[in-house]
This record gives C-alpha cells, structure tokens and sequence, in this order.
C-alpha cells in the first residue's frame, strides 16, 4: 500500500504541499511557544501553550507523509530536517502580542484553509490528517477572532500596532496558499486552487477586519 | 469573570471547575477549553459571574 501510495502521488507538488504545511505547522507551533510566559493575561498564556501544542502535534502528524512520499532521509525526519520551507514571518520571534494574534488571525488561518480543500484528498493519509486537524483549529479561530476585536477597541495606539502586524502577515499567509497548484487540483489532492482559496480566505478573515473596524485585506 | 462548569458523562451532573477572566465570550471558551482540558469532557458550559443571582447572602 505504502509503495502504490509512493508510486501515484510523489509528485514534486504534493511533497512541497505536505512540506510546507508540516513545516509552517512546525514554527507556528515554536513562536506560539515564545508566549507561553509573556501573553497579556494568565488565561492567554495557558491558550498559547495549547495552540503551540496543537501546532507542532500537526506538524508531527504529517512528518511521516512526507516520508511516505519523498522516502526517509535526514530532510524528512522532524529531528534531523534542516531545510525547512516556511514562511519569513515565523522565522523570528513575534515582537509584540499584535504579531501573534496577526499570525494566528491570518497564517494559522490560510494553513486551515488549505487544509480544508484538502479533506476529500485522494491522498487519503492527507484527508485523514486534515479532517482530524480542523477540528482542532476551531479554537484557534475563536482566539484569533476574540483578540483581534479585543485589541482594535482597546486603544488607538494598540490598533496601528495590530494594523501594521497584520499588513505583515497577509504577505506570509497568502504565500502559504500558493501550494494549491493546478496539478493538485487536477489530481484531486485538494479540490480548490490559489485564486479560490485566496478568495475563501479573504471572505473568511475580512467580517472580522471590517467588525473591528481595520482595513480588509 | 466566568464560572466554568463540566460533566464527563452525560448522566453525572455538572460540576464547578472554576472561574477565569476574558472580556470576550470567544475568548471565554477559550480559556475555558484550554486550562480546564484534564479530562474528556461531554459537557462544558460558562456563564458570566455578573449575571449570578444571589439566593443567599451572609
């Protein structure tokens, strides 16, 4: 089974999908982790140590696909990967709370998204894992909503702060979605390509921009 | 403030987990998901300390 699923679908898209969902999962996981002691409230620090928690066990969880598919070696363990393809604004710590709630607004968002068209995968291990993410992401989401209207009303200065936070990540999080290629959709690895999840994406986060009285993207 | 209570089975009745502060009502689950997650839960429900009626006061 292990070589019919290496066979029909090691092709180079898929390994970069799995590879950088795995891989953004990953540093989500470890930025969300630098808060664990420095949220603004005791509440928000447990959420943090959850979320980063979530984030790197589905990082975990789709190592081992990208092994089935791009066979085992020192890139495709977690322990021993070096060369991680994620996007630049998880390369660093977040400098402010703001960087964190952005990220967990727009790139926590865009990597549920693409998730999301990847449920029905035909790449079964990929759907599985999908399905069983999104379920926790749901939280997430109610995070991210939660402190993105709670900072926006607290202050003016606090609101640029986010604003310019989130200017940031839309970058980062519409570079995640671009793995959505023609070839996956094709394939029916996932069932929408860039432009529509880009489309799903901005109908998704922008109620929430516009509820808090911040620029759409 | 919130009181959060929880059940594990749905023939137990709902027991007191605690409190914990948010200003949002998304932001109250959570935190109540998140630090009260020692057990599997199948209930857990929260409401305001705000909106408690005092049936006994000493």
């Amino acid at each position: 089974m292990a070589a019919l699923t290496h066979d029909v679908f090691a092709v180079p898209e898929l390994i970069e999908l799995v590879a950088s969902v795995a891989d953004n999962k990953l540093f989500l996981g470890k930025r969300y982790a630098e808060w664990c002691t420095g949220a603004p409230a005791l509440e928000a620090a447990v959420a943090a140590a959850s979320m980063a928690q979530d984030e790197i066990g589905h990082a975990r969880s789709l190592y081992p696909l990208l092994q089935d598919l791009a066979g085992r070696s020192e890139q495709t363990e977690p322990e021993s990967r070096t060369q991680f393809v994620h996007v630049r604004g998880l390369s660093s710590t977040f400098q402010s709370w703001t960087d964190f709630v952005a990220a967990n607004l727009l790139i926590d968002t865009a990597l549920t998204i693409l998730l999301e068209s990847a449920q029905a995968s035909s790449f079964e291990p990929l759907g599985q894992r999908a399905r069983r993410i999104l379920e926790e992401e749901r939280l997430h989401w109610l995070h991210a909503e939660g402190w993105t209207r709670r900072l926006a009303a607290a202050s003016p200065r606090l609101k640029l702060a986010l604003s310019a936070s989130i200017s940031a990540a839309a970058t980062d999080s519409k570079e995640i979605l671009r793995s959505a290629v023609a070839e996956l959709v094709e394939r029916r690895v996932v069932n929408a390509n860039t432009s529509m999840l880009g489309q799903k994406f901005e109908d998704r986060v922008n109620p929430v921009l516009r509820e808090s009285g911040l620029l759409p993207l | 403030m919130w009181e959060v209570f929880a059940r594990r089975k749905y023939d137990e009745p709902l027991y007191h987990l605690g409190t914990l502060a948010a200003d949002d009502p998304d932001l109250a689950v959570v935190y109540a998901r998140t630090i009260y997650n020692e057990f599997t839960w199948v209930e857990m429900v929260l409401y305001p300390r705000a909106t408690c009626l005092p049936a006994l006061r000493t």
